[in-house]
């Protein structure tokens, strides 16, 4: 998806005729007239495949109401929230365990293990704890971002070349001047990649639990969509959303300043 | 994961939405990793076997198989991981078969020591699938 959607606009004239772009606009443009076919071809129920055009109008329609956009920024606001809790939290976690050996040996092993368990199964419990309003939801980003940065940040603060720790020692530079001016320069790249990987699974998690329980949001309004069966609107939802993630990865790799999606 | 509406729709509420989507979920990890092991084989290795003359087919199977299997075992493990988290994860959104619905069911019901109960159990499960496919990971790994 994240290709399929960076590619379709060729950004520059003389790459056209390289034969990596022609094989992919053909995989794009295949993919698009293999839908259509579908759409057309009654092989599915009616309107389960809606055909690209209805999709077109169906986004159209989306981006010119203004209801849409309020619950988007409802959305956004509770990933961003979430991120930004549970990444703090995440970063300093991994700080403090790449830092002590002793902790690290403690405790990495159990982040390792409740990493990859599926964090939506929290969200009875968050309910419980946080309400059914948009706490839940923050919650549910913050669970779900704090355990890929957690870890990055605990491996990237381990691979810091030992060289450059010795040059900040022998300069006598203190326990703050050494994380601002040698361990976060030195391992920005891992952590920009641990934060976009929470990124993505802190609005998959909101989504999620948007979806399940809520009456805001783009998670609500997907779950609409379906309840009363109006597709073309629910793929122009996913669409959008799709090209609202690329574009906050995106983002955050600009801010971090390691290159785009395709470099990494 | 967040197809999954659209896989509803197609499979109808049913066991069939669940494996598709985790199918789907677990697919791209193989695949990667797959692309890197085959892609990571030490060139020494290939001309050895060109310099035994092996045809293409054995060339596969003999050294670019054998050398890629601890990459994509990892792509493997990696993408039964992403599918157990979205299969629990549908489970529970759309309340049908399994763990999830076992949670969501007991938190409907209130009964909060149950939904605890349900909740570490599934942690245990993806604890002990993690720890067994780590084993099986190193033993496939080649002795350095």
């Amino acid at each position: 998806m994240a290709e399929a959607g960076r590619i379709k606009t060729p950004a520059a004239l003389p790459l056209w005729a390289e034969p990596v772009t022609q094989v992919r606009t053909a995989i794009v443009v295949t993919t698009l007239i293999l839908w259509e076919a579908i759409a057309r071809s009654g092989l599915l129920y009616q309107d389960v495949v809606p055909s690209l055009l209805a999709i077109g109008g169906a986004v159209a329609k989306l981006l010119g109401t203004s209801d849409f956009y309020g619950n988007l920024w409802v959305t956004a606001g509770e990933a961003a929230t979430g991120l930004a809790i549970g990444g703090v939290a995440g970063l300093v976690v991994g700080l403090v365990l790449g830092a002590n050996r002793l902790l690290a040996k403690a405790f990495e092993s159990y982040l390792y293990y409740l990493g990859p368990t599926p964090k939506i199964i929290f969200f009875p419990v968050m309910i419980m704890w946080f309400g059914i309003g948009p706490g839940s939801k923050i919650a549910m980003g913050a669970i779900s971002c704090f355990f890929p940065i957690a870890l990055s940040t605990a491996a990237g603060m381990r691979q810091i070349d030992k060289v450059l720790i010795r040059v900040g020692r022998s300069f006598r530079a203190n326990a703050w001047q050494m994380a601002m001016k040698i361990y976060l320069p030195a391992m920005r790249r891992p952590t920009v990649n641990g934060v976009r990987l929470g990124l993505g699974v802190t609005i998959i998690g909101t989504l999620l639990a948007e979806i399940k329980l809520s009456n805001r949001g783009i998670g609500f309004l997907i779950i609409q969509a379906y309840n009363v069966f109006d597709m073309p609107r629910m793929y122009a939802l996913l669409v959008v959303l799709f090209v609202i993630a690329i574009g906050a990865n995106a983002f955050v790799g600009w801010i971090g300043g390691v290159g785009s999606i395709a470099s990494r | 994961m967040l197809m999954y509406p659209l896989f509803m729709v197609i499979f109808g509420r049913s066991a069939s939405t669940i494996i598709v989507v985790g199918s789907v979920a677990g697919l791209p990890p193989v695949i990667l990793k797959t692309i890197e092991g085959l892609a990571a084989t030490p060139r020494v290795l290939i001309n050895v076997g060109r310099s035994f003359k092996l045809t293409g087919p054995q060339l596969f199977i003999k050294i670019l198989l054998p050398a890629a299997l601890p990459t994509m075992f990892v792509g493997v493990r990696l993408g039964l991981i992403f599918a157990l988290i979205n299969v629990v994860g549908v489970e529970y959104l759309i309340n049908f078969g399994g763990l999830g619905q076992l949670i969501n069911d007991l938190a409907e019901r209130y009964d909060l020591p149950g939904t605890y109960a349900a909740i570490f159990f599934v942690v245990l499960v993806s604890v002990c699938f993690f720890v067994f496919t780590e084993r099986v990971e190193r033993w496939l790994r080649p002795a350095e």
